[in-house]
């Protein structure tokens, strides 16, 4: 099967430079900085107080009135930007939606005061409704709100690549036929946990920043949200939306290198560039504009410098400019922030300035100057580097651009490892003490399973982790030092193993995963998740191999204070309890070249219960195999689906029952399910979860038909 | 125990405790080899959090780029910055 060409049809985006998408664009050509001494919070004692902040958010005109106290500046900025994108795209009503966001902190800013009190750390689980906005899902939850009738969504943490891998998510539905339209985005509000943070790692520029300047000292921080529609050509084509570009090129892949540093030679970001301009089909030449990630920092310029003069070349016609002077670094939000820009650079025929740039240490690079100019864009990249080397490149052509050759994407999925781990006391053993220093039991546990799946089988692998929080405890300390002791006083190396993305990045560092890596969050779902976005990711071609696992570390925050964020159906008596599970998924080819064939993933489902059609959808048990089915965590109105269903009468494992529930119980199902079916028990397992309205059921089975 | 190498002793707990040196004691440290790099294959985000450590335990800043770098060569120069800085003598708190 090809891959339909995928065409961006609006933008919205919310920055420190303007509220709307053209406002956001015409002041960054005119050369504006908005980035401005901070207002928001009081900062104390740190290097930089500057910031891109966004100014005049009015959280009452974009919230729903009965939600404004609940609403984070996140999940307003996100909100503002998906409802503008979806105008401009004349989105229709009652469209077959998707909707994906990156992000990195959602609601930090309006939880962290409580998440810094001392009462918090006594248990009070009085306060978790004040925690609502907190889990990273929110923002996404917001959205999926405010646009109605999502039938999928997703919330990815890859530190700041997230907005840009949350576009590659949105072409893998779109390519499947899951749904016809995506808004896809990413959105990040300052808080004091970053600014703390990157203050710690003297990451921050006291001046406004520079990026690729010989004199660059650093990044400003930043905030905002883009959301773009994504949709096939066919469906843009009838519809006679205008195109505003074709996002014809991507590459996901992670350095396996270290959780801050990038590898200094920039020789993963240099393939990532190259395989995003040979999907695209375009020649580096043919390349007009590169949004460069650049920070700032003296380690991502020089790195990101060298990987552009290799793929480019020293003399190349090649504009390249970094935004982040202009808007700040909006972490989570920036690959989707870069992208709507790059988009409109193309639709426009402009190219960004590259404002702070005086004295450029790289001369081979053309640089653009303080001003935009005008200039016909064939092709543009927009590349994104997020801490743990989890990074995305992002190519957009015109629209007379001719479609280059679809990429053949693959339809059939194997499991070709699979493990489940108990107590994190247990995995930690299992560790080489020198490469997992500062570990958390939520990276021991990502490290060993991700290393012990994915040595089954030789090749690039990636990553793809659920995980429903960061790790709250240590959150919670490093916020209270910072509050009792001053900015000063935090302690530099805990920041990165802060993110939700931090195990996934560490797990990828320690076993050498050099594929798509990133985290995803679904609270209690997180598992499922990860797994249906590892599916995605192979049968788009975007990977060959993917461990999906996901991890439910002990956190005494989590089961005690936010419980019922992670159980709103009250899953009541059962215990939560803690432990991971992981799959090595593969292309049924690699799988089969490599002598790892366990099982085929032979169908994916999901669906509501709302309407009553209970599994319909779901294929019925086959009758003349063995059958069982595995649950993960199901709420009351899953388990009388099943029973409603033919599959009501097959053996059924119920893992919570067994193991008490967590966010991880999803990934454990599946490998629950393949060591039945690769130990010849039964022939076809039914593995379902759900809580609510909604279900998402996977079938496994002996590998099927054969190519 | 020598001033000199009581000193020594409290840089190498620093080292094990704020690096997460697990599995490594005071003993596994050699007073002059290397900190970083080779030796104990530290890196700049272990100079930043190491830095932090020792304004904390030590109460004397430690200056950043090339000046901390060569502070930081080993347990030995760490001693001998604190000596000259007069912070050791004062014995001030060991705190975090």
């Amino acid at each position: 099967m090809r891959a339909p060409r995928i065409a961006v049809s609006g933008v919205g985006l919310v920055s420190a430079l303007g509220q709307t998408a053209d406002e956001t664009y015409r002041a960054l050509m005119a050369g504006e900085r908005g980035v401005r001494p901070l207002e928001l919070f009081d900062a104390g004692d740190v290097r930089s107080k500057l910031v891109g902040e966004v100014r005049g958010l009015s959280i009452a005109d974009i919230a729903p009135a009965s939600e404004r106290e609940r609403f984070s500046r996140t999940d307003a900025m996100a909100v503002a930007a998906a409802r503008e994108a979806a105008r401009n795209a004349h989105l229709p009503p009652g469209a077959r939606l998707g909707v994906v966001l990156g992000g990195t902190t959602g609601g930090m800013f309006e939880t962290e005061d409580l998440l810094s009190s001392p009462e918090l750390a006594q248990l009070a689980p009085a306060r978790a409704g004040e925690l609502v906005s907190y889990p990273l899902s929110a923002s996404l939850a917001r959205v999926a709100e405010a646009v109605g009738g999502a039938r999928v969504t997703r919330s990815i943490c890859s530190a700041c690549s997230g907005g840009a891998i949350a576009l590659v998510q949105a072409v893998a539905w779109l390519a499947r036929g899951e749904v016809d339209f995506v808004l896809a985005g990413g959105a990040d509000g300052l808080c004091r946990l970053t600014l703390l943070g990157f203050n710690a790692l003297g990451a921050t520029d006291p001046a406004l920043c520079r990026p690729f300047d010989r004199s660059r000292a650093g990044l400003n921080l930043g905030e905002g949200a883009a959301v773009l529609v994504l949709e096939r050509e066919d469906t843009a084509l009838a519809r006679g939306v205008d195109v505003l570009a074709w996002l014809d090129g991507y590459a996901v892949g992670a350095e396996a290198h270290h959780i801050t540093h990038p590898e200094p030679t920039g020789a993963r970001p240099s393939q990532l560039l190259r395989s995003a301009l040979a999907r695209a089909g375009v020649a580096g030449a043919d390349v007009g504009y590169v949004n460069a990630h650049g920070t700032g920092t003296p380690q991502n310029d020089a790195m990101e410098g060298r990987s552009l003069l290799d793929v480019f070349g020293p003399n190349s016609q090649t504009w390249v400019s970094s935004s982040k002077a202009q808007l700040g670094h909006t972490l989570g939000a920036a690959g989707a922030i870069e992208a709507a820009l790059t988009v409109l650079s193309v639709a426009r025929g402009q190219v960004p300035p590259g404002v702070g740039l005086v004295e450029p240490e790289l001369p081979g690079l053309r640089h653009v100057g303080p001003l935009g100019r005008a200039e016909r864009l064939s092709t543009a990249l927009s590349s994104s580097f997020g801490f743990g080397g989890m990074s995305c490149v992002l190519a957009f052509s015109e629209r007379a651009r001719p479609r280059p050759t679809p990429p053949e994407v693959s339809t059939r999925v194997a499991v070709a490892a699979t493990c489940w781990l108990g107590p994190a006391a247990e995995a930690e053993k299992l560790l080489d003490a020198e490469r997992s220093r500062r570990f958390d039991t939520g990276s021991a546990l990502a490290a060993v399973g991700a290393a012990r799946v994915s040595e089954q089988l030789v090749g690039e692998t990636g990553l793809v982790l659920g995980t429903a929080f960061g790790n709250v405890e240590r959150t919670m300390a490093f916020l209270a030092r910072g509050h009792e002791r001053g900015p000063r006083h935090v302690p530099p190396a805990e920041f990165p193993h802060l993110v939700p993305s931090a195990p996934a990045g560490n797990a990828s560092v320690y076993a050498g995963l050099s594929g798509p890596v990133f985290a995803v969050s679904a609270l209690a779902q997180s598992g499922e998740a990860a797994f249906a976005a590892a599916c995605e990711l192979i049968e788009l071609g975007a990977a060959t191999q993917v461990v999906a696992g996901a991890i439910a570390p002990r956190d005494v925050i989590v089961e005690r204070v936010l419980g019922p964020l992670l159980d709103p159906n009250g899953f009541g008596a059962v215990a939560r309890g803690e432990g991971a599970g992981f799959t090595l998924l593969a292309e049924l080819s690699q799988a089969r070249a490599g002598g790892r064939l366990l099982a085929e993933v032979l169908g994916r489902y999901a669906g509501s219960l709302v309407t009553g059609a209970g599994l319909a959808g779901v294929p019925e048990p086959d009758l003349t195999s063995s059958n069982g089915v595995v649950l993960g965590v199901a709420g009351a109105e899953l388990r009388q689906a099943l029973d409603a269903s033919a599959w009501g009468a097959v053996q059924c494992t119920d893992l919570a029952r067994e193991h008490g529930y967590h966010e991880a119980l999803g990934a454990v199902a599946f490998a629950v399910a393949v060591e039945r079916v690769a130990s010849g028990e039964l022939e076809r397992v039914l593995v379902l979860s759900g809580s609510g309205a909604s279900f998402s059921a996977t079938l496994c089975g002996r590998v099927g038909r054969e190519e | 125990m020598s001033a000199t190498s009581e000193l020594n002793q409290r840089i190498k707990r620093a080292l094990i405790e704020e690096l997460d040196l697990r599995g490594k004691t005071e003993a596994d440290i050699d007073d002059g080899a290397p900190l970083f790099g080779e030796g104990l294959g530290l890196d700049s985000l272990d100079a930043l959090q190491l830095a932090m450590a020792i304004e904390e335990r030590f109460g004397v800043a430690v200056p950043e780029g090339e000046a901390g770098r060569a502070i930081f060569a080993s347990v030995n120069a760490i001693a001998e910055f604190l000596q000259r800085a007069g912070a050791a003598a004062t014995g001030a708190p060991e705190a975090g």
